[in-house]
């Protein structure tokens, strides 16, 4: 809902720069503090249903350091997310570790009972979840939840707790003087008004007027919140806008006497990023949109200001502008904190934006492990290579750092955008003008716009990208290209006629050239239909050929997508995401379709998997002429497919130019911040 | 891969301009202990190529699985073995006992059981082991043939139900509330009150499908309510699928494992009912051998022989008990929810 409006406290883009001398002691204290969790030779079995064991992780070695960020990469099924459960003590099902040691602040921790556990979690470590919609319970308020976390670690909740890196760095750089622990009280919301009261006579006082006093005033309005600014803090405030030592510490003392649990839960929602946080406390998981879900998750997770968080892809399942909001915002206040992260994540660019020290995990094993420039810049293995190779958001960026540098960019480019020229010679395939779809809301009068006044083209033989958030109406334009929706007003045609129309045979030919690769790759398939059957459907419904020419069909097909023929036989359960998808494009060629509609059809995969769709699409294009629209959320991937982008914003249509014009000239600034999401953005890589 | 990979050169350059951004990376010199630079070395972890398909794995699919999830149960093996007697015992009953069930001679009443004739007699002196084996065929035959008209008639409404949505929907699920309303017991000893005389079990069979059908309906009308939205059948129909196509192709053979699993859990339940309709009476005629029937009649000597209503009493809880069994070992190996993708 409100992502985009929160965060002007904080929107410094990525990692906060320290000063360098602060850096050099930040390193100094880490080393002599010693890491905070040192895995060694960790091993974790999975026990199957006929007895068998799984090694999901063997020998994996890695540790984090207070105040560090450290990545562990790798694709699903790597054991990434099975090493950091390891480490929680929460391994699913029947995982257990089987060797190895799991050091936290030097402790031996592997052999702990869950009684052992639960003193040591939300305390010293704390977890951000992957999915934010099914991670919080849905029948209590985000409050209790909150609550809950501060109830189960008895923490005080009227007093700050900082980690001792936090403390540490803090009494170095002597910026600081505390006095005694009262310092460190949260502000109260009832002493609140009084507080302002009292710093606007003060600064009037001490002889701060108009400008500078609203300016200071405003500050004190919005650093202010209950339940997370401490007595100092309010005192150097004070000091700061000009207030007399003295009087600021009388009237931090006089107001700042603790807070309560609302404050305290209203204090870390907002310290997570979400804007009105008292109210927005007392409402319900399902009036949170998951952006607002994942930052609630977040001040769970450090509620108790643990000294490690671990955070298992806490922005998947987000969108990437939503992704990198919230993950700047961790990183601030992490860095604030002291808090030590371990950071899950399957995409390498993501990983190296944001963590000093990566390990890239490949079927259980550490392949890989270093200081994340150097890493990404000469990666040594050849699994971690191919992950650099394939990254879509590394991939835009080699091609923007070869613009940069004045080279041919084109040599890098699996997919050779077509320029303006060619473009407006082609000839229209599909074209959609002035499209409007609305939908009538549950208990609302008036109708929504999911699609407001849409028109473009897509040329023969191109590909044409939609993008946009989710909500933005994307998959809507492309249902109704589909003829699985129709248009409230505005028209689609394809070939110079207007598909509403189409009826009987009409429609059957209209199906046979227009097909659909769809989203969910487990969804696609037919789960009681064999990859034969399921690629020899559109044959059977089209009535084309006898049983031979159809089995020669599938054949021919399953090597196009590059599957073996083998395959003919089996069930989608037994094929990866990648594989169903690239089942899912064979059905699609089964007829020589003109054009494909790929609704976020490689969104859900893993970045090889993903690589190797794509590129089977623009081989498919350049051996077929095929046209394609395609829809995604992620401009990353654009760039290496599409030749004309749409960006859509909220139903309409923001921009729409070719792919370079939007990478090289983003006219809007929601494109602007499109692709400012494009994790990686900001580093500097090597042309490998 | 390789081709990928040819600028290595250009790599090392770039290296040396590269201005390294403080707070990203600490750079060589400041690698704090246990994070040096590791590469491990190809041979301990051979890389595959991307997303090969493992062609050596054995074949599975729902069937499949379920197959062998049921062929590791011991509850499946067990009910399994008593079923397979028990439909034995059902269709030849001839091969255990020589006796007509309808033979009784009153001179035998109450007799103790002698050789040929191990359960006894019972108060008409007819044979105890004759007749709890005889009565197998009647609760089977009730059990399976309404158990296979309940799925018949809630599939095809349940299915309509939940396939066309809407007022259809509305309508059928409002007959169905009202049916369900209706409790099973009750409705069955008004209707079959009309048909004391009739002595075939088509009648027990038709009033326990009449107020039986609604969970039936209910389990496929959500089944196919679930099953309809999923992205399969939007696939079929851009791929030119008619709505009635993808019912009849798609969405009804994937609804069927959880009528499958409805279906044999229920079973048991309509043996329950034929027993206990015949032991009040209105069910099957003295005829007609019935495990209720001859409970009934045991009832009164209980105190003084039990054992003439003990064995009809086993018989038909073991039966039950199989039938249960078995239908709990299916629901573990068809329930979508306890079936890992």
């Amino acid at each position: 809902m409100s992502d985009v409006a929160n965060n002007d406290i904080v929107n410094n883009a990525d990692a906060p720069v320290l000063p360098a001398e602060t850096e050099d002691r930040l390193s100094a204290m880490q080393r002599e503090q010693g890491p905070i969790l040192d895995v060694k030779d960790l091993k974790v079995d999975f026990i199957t249903d006929d007895k068998r064991e799984v090694h999901a992780v063997r020998d994996v070695s890695f540790n984090v350091y207070p105040g560090q960020w450290v990545a562990i990469v790798g694709e699903s099924g790597s054991g990434k997310s099975t090493s950091a459960m390891a480490v929680l003590g929460l391994l699913p099902g029947t995982g257990h570790v089987v060797g190895g040691s799991i050091k936290l602040e030097g402790k031996e921790i592997s052999h702990y009972s869950r009684k052992q556990y639960e003193q040591i979690l939300g305390e010293k470590m704390g977890l951000v979840p992957q999915d934010p919609m099914s991670n919080l319970n849905p029948v209590w308020r985000i409050s209790t939840q909150v609550k809950e976390a501060l109830k189960a670690n008895h923490m005080d909740i009227s007093h700050e707790k900082r980690s001792k890196l936090a403390a540490a760095i803090a009494e170095a750089e002597g910026d600081i003087n505390l006095k005694n622990v009262d310092d460190e009280t949260f502000l109260g919301s009832k002493e609140l008004p009084g507080l302002l009261e009292a710093a606007a006579t003060a600064l009037d006082k001490a002889g701060v007027r108009d400008g500078a006093a609203e300016r200071a005033m405003a500050r004190f309005k919005q650093e202010g919140v209950p339940g997370s600014e401490t007595r100092w803090r309010v005192a150097e405030e004070l000091i700061k806008a000009g207030v007399g030592d003295d009087e600021a510490w009388r009237i931090a003392k006089k107001y700042v006497i603790g807070s309560t649990m609302d404050d305290r839960i209203a204090g870390l929602l907002d310290e997570a990023g979400l804007p009105d946080a008292a109210t927005r406390a007392r409402q319900y998981p399902y009036e949170f949109s998951g952006g607002m879900l994942q930052r609630a998750l977040i001040a769970i997770g450090l509620a108790c200001r643990p000294d490690l968080l671990i955070a298992d892809e806490p922005t998947s399942a987000l969108d990437v502008t939503v992704q990198k909001k919230i993950l700047d915002h961790l990183h601030t206040l992490t860095d604030e904190l002291g808090t030590a992260v371990l950071f899950i994540t399957h995409d390498l660019g993501l990983a190296a934006e944001r963590a000093q020290h990566i390990v890239v995990m490949y079927k259980g094993q550490v392949v890989e492990s270093g200081p994340s420039l150097e890493v990404l810049q000469h990666p040594q293995h050849p699994y971690t290579k191919r992950l650099v190779a394939a990254a879509p958001s590394l991939a835009s960026q080699r091609i923007i750092s070869a613009h940069e540098r004045g080279e041919n960019a084109e040599a890098l480019m699996e997919h050779h955008a077509k320029g303006e020229d060619t473009l407006e010679k082609s000839e229209h395939i599909i074209t959609v003008n002035h499209l409007t779809r609305e939908f009538k809301l549950p208990r609302k009068k008036e109708m929504f716009k999911a699609v407001d006044d849409v028109s473009f083209s897509v040329k023969r033989g191109t590909t044409l990208a939609i993008v946009g958030e989710s909500g933005s109406g994307k998959s809507t334009v492309a249902n109704m290209v589909l003829k699985l929706l129709e248009p409230t007003s505005g028209t689609v045609t394809y070939e110079g006629e207007d598909i509403s129309g189409f009826k009987g045979a009409k429609l059957l030919d209209f199906r046979r050239h227009v097909q659909p690769v769809f989203q969910n790759p487990y969804g696609s398939l037919d789960p009681m239909y064999s990859i034969y059957r399921s690629i020899e459907e559109p044959l059977r419904i089209h009535g084309i050929g006898d049983a031979k020419s159809r089995r020669k069909r599938v054949e021919e097909l399953l090597d196009l997508v590059k599957m073996p023929r083998s395959v003919m036989q089996r069930y989608p359960n037994e094929l990866s995401g990648g594989q169903r998808q690239r089942i899912a494009v064979a059905r699609a060629m089964a007829l020589d379709p003109d054009v494909i509609v790929c609704d976020e059809a490689v969104s859900a995969l893993d970045v090889l998997v993903q690589d190797q769709v794509l590129r089977l699409l623009n081989d498919l294009q350049a051996e077929r002429g095929l046209s394609y629209l395609f829809i995604t959320h992620d401009l990353a991937v654009v760039r290496q497919i599409a030749d004309e982008v749409v960006v859509m914003q909220k139903g309409r249509l923001v921009e729409h130019a070719t792919t370079d014009e939007v990478f090289d000239h983003p006219q809007q600034q929601y494109t602007r911040d499109l692709l400012d999401a494009i994790p990686g953005g900001k580093l500097k890589l090597g042309l490998d | 891969m390789s081709d990928k990979n040819h600028q290595d050169d250009d790599m090392t350059d770039f290296a040396m301009n590269e201005t390294s951004r403080s707070s990203v990376t600490s750079g060589t010199g400041t690698v704090l202990p246990g994070q040096e630079r590791y590469v491990a070395s190809l041979d301990e972890t051979p890389l595959h190529e991307v997303d090969s398909m493992d062609e050596s794995a054995p074949a599975s699919n729902m069937w499949t699985d379920a197959w062998r999830t049921l062929r590791r149960n011991p509850l499946f093996i067990v009910a399994g073995v008593l079923i397979v007697f028990i439909v034995f015992v059902a269709l030849f009953p001839g091969v255990f006992t020589h006796q007509n069930p309808n033979y009784c001679q009153l001179e035998h009443s109450l007799e103790k059981g002698g050789p040929g004739h191990p359960f006894g007699y019972d108060t008409q002196g007819c044979d105890v082991f004759t007749r709890t084996v005889y009565g197998t065929r009647t609760s089977l035959s009730v059990g399976l043939l309404t158990t296979l008209l309940v799925v018949i008639v809630g599939t095809l409404i349940g299915g309509l139900a939940g396939f066309f949505g809407g007022w259809i929907d509305a309508v059928l699920s409002r007959f169905t509330d009202i049916f369900m309303a209706i409790p099973m017991l009750l409705g069955a000893i008004v209707v079959l009150q009309m048909f004391r005389t009739s002595s075939s079990i088509w009648k027990i069979v038709l009033v326990l499908t009449l107020f039986g059908w609604t969970q039936t309906a209910r389990i496929a009308r959500s089944s196919v309510l679930e099953t309809k939205n999923l992205e399969f059948n939007t696939a079929s129909t851009a791929l030119g699928s008619t709505p009635l196509r993808n019912l009849v192709r798609h969405i009804l053979p994937n609804s069927v494992a959880s009528i499958i699993v409805v279906g044999t859990t229920s079973l048991g339940s309509y043996i329950v009912s034929e027993a206990t309709l015949s032991f009040l009476g209105i069910g099957l005629p003295s005829t007609t051998v019935s495990w209720g029937g001859d409970i009934s009649n045991a009832q009164a000597i209980l105190r003084t022989d039990p054992s003439v209503l003990f064995y009809p009493s086993a018989a038909l809880a073991i039966t039950v008990l199989a039938f249960i069994m078995m239908g709990d070992a299916v629901k573990d190996a068809l329930d979508p929810k306890s079936r890992t993708a």
